[in-house]
């Protein structure tokens, strides 16, 4: 049996190129530059930006998150007791009356009459300040006390109050109710001004006011207020009042009557001083429609 | 790296050594010398840069037809073309029909009996050391190496192995 073999298979040679070949290739390696050092230029100009940018942007997202410094609000709004909920939605935003008040007797007034941030838009138009303090007893003893804020606009001027620092509360006249003077309310024409309160009454003792002298009760200002329906406030329509005695005799008329809406109630109020009446006694405010109609009256004494 | 020492060997001797061992195993896989040329230089590249730890030289012949054979796999993988019969011709391997030689025949196996005849016969390799370098199970390459010798049988159409 002849034996086959694979000898063609077994002794094949390289060529010598190949070989050569194989053996350059240490040399080759050696010339082959590194990719990194060949860019190394370009990756630390890349690095160096990258880095750049992460810090600019790290400074801007931290001045970014200071928060301006909180300004304290001007209008340190005291809040009636009664009134804290209570917001004018029509009330004029003249801030004239805030600064023409004293911060005592005037925010009284005007924290009695209206509601509680009514101290700084209304003004009246024709009042001087005076602090009012509606009764709701006509029987009372006809004083009027201011009523202390409480919280005072200014409280480096405004001297402690005789009375309780909580607002008069003005309810609507219909049910003998006097409904609660929160915001001062925006009148709906354009001739009478903005509602603002009354200014600090003089002292009746003539006592210059001395720090801690409450205020004295002085001629004030008297406010007349119903509760109306919601539609005169949506419909714009004008309210007028007239102020009558106890005889029923017409005292004063055509009055600014300024329409606030509060907790889905609407009110009319009326302001007057109380220098405005001759005589002390009860003077009732009528409150008519714009047809002539009346829609509520409320009693109020007048010292 | 020419101080690095491959069994004892430097590179350039290793080399010149086992070239002939390793193109034998690229032209016994591709058939074509250009192809081979690829795969036996990549082979040299990598004992180069793996720099393998190898103690004895009959662990770098291993080493270095492993490395031929997983070089032509990965070549035949990544380079199938279709080749004119022309470029076929030229650049194929022929090896002598006429005599006790069959070598022919052998090439013209399929892939799995031809590694295992090639080990066995030409290299002169044991079931143990060819499973060890083609990663087989050992009654995997007997099984292959009976298979193949029936095959090459029918190629050639005689006897004698």
């Amino acid at each position: 049996m002849k034996k086959v073999n694979f000898d063609s298979l077994t002794n094949l040679k390289a060529p010598d190129s190949w070989i050569e070949n194989a053996i350059n290739v240490p040399k080759m390696q050696k010339k082959k530059p590194l990719a990194f050092l060949k860019y190394s230029r370009t990756l630390a100009a890349v690095a160096c930006l990258v880095i750049v940018s992460a810090v600019c942007l790290s400074v801007y997202l931290t001045n970014d998150r200071v928060t301006p410094p909180i300004t304290p609000n001007a209008s340190i709004n005291n809040q009636n007791n009664d009134n804290t909920e209570n917001k004018n939605e029509n009330n004029s935003k003249d801030t004239q009356n805030s600064q023409e008040i004293s911060p005592t007797d005037s925010k009284n007034t005007l924290d009695s009459v209206l509601p509680d941030t009514g101290k700084e838009t209304i003004e009246p138009s024709e009042k001087p300040s005076g602090t009012t303090k509606p009764t709701q007893n006509e029987s009372e003893k006809p004083t009027v006390k201011p009523v202390s804020p409480s919280e005072t606009i200014e409280p480096s001027e405004a001297p402690p109050t005789q009375e309780p620092t909580t607002l008069p509360v003005v309810k609507p006249t219909i049910p003998s109710e006097k409904p609660k003077p929160t915001v001062p309310p925006t009148h709906p024409d354009d001739e009478t001004p903005p509602y603002t309160p009354p200014q600090n009454p003089p002292n009746l003792d003539g006592d210059p006011g001395s720090p801690g002298t409450p205020p004295p009760q002085a001629p004030s200002y008297v406010t007349f207020s119903i509760t109306v329906d919601s539609s005169f406030v949506t419909s714009g329509e004008r309210i007028y009042c007239n102020i009558t005695d106890s005889n029923g005799s017409t005292v004063l008329t055509n009055l600014p009557v300024y329409i606030y809406q509060s907790g889905g109630k609407a009110f009319a109020i009326c302001d007057i001083h109380s220098s405005d009446v001759a005589q002390q006694g009860n003077y009732t405010c009528h409150f008519y429609s714009q047809q002539g109609y009346e829609i509520g009256s409320n009693t109020q004494y007048i010292s | 790296m020419a101080d690095v020492l491959f069994a004892g060997l430097h590179y350039e001797d290793v080399v010149r050594k086992y070239s002939s061992t390793v193109v034998s195993v690229c032209i016994m896989r591709l058939k074509n010398w250009a192809d081979a040329e690829d795969c036996f230089q990549n082979t040299f590249v990598n004992l180069y840069q793996n720099s393998p730890k190898i103690d004895t030289q009959e662990h770098l012949k291993a080493w270095l037809i492993r490395v031929a054979i997983n070089e032509c796999t990965n070549y035949i993988k990544k380079n199938r073309r279709f080749l004119s019969l022309s470029e076929t011709k030229e650049q194929s391997v022929d090896f002598p029909t006429d005599g006790l030689d069959i070598s022919w025949a052998l090439v013209q196996l399929p892939q799995k009996y031809r590694d295992v005849l090639y080990l066995y016969y030409c290299e002169k390799y044991k079931v143990a050391e060819i499973a060890d370098i083609l990663g087989h199970n050992p009654n995997t390459v007997k099984t292959l190496l009976k298979r193949g010798r029936e095959k090459l049988k029918s190629i050639y159409g005689g006897d004698g192995i």
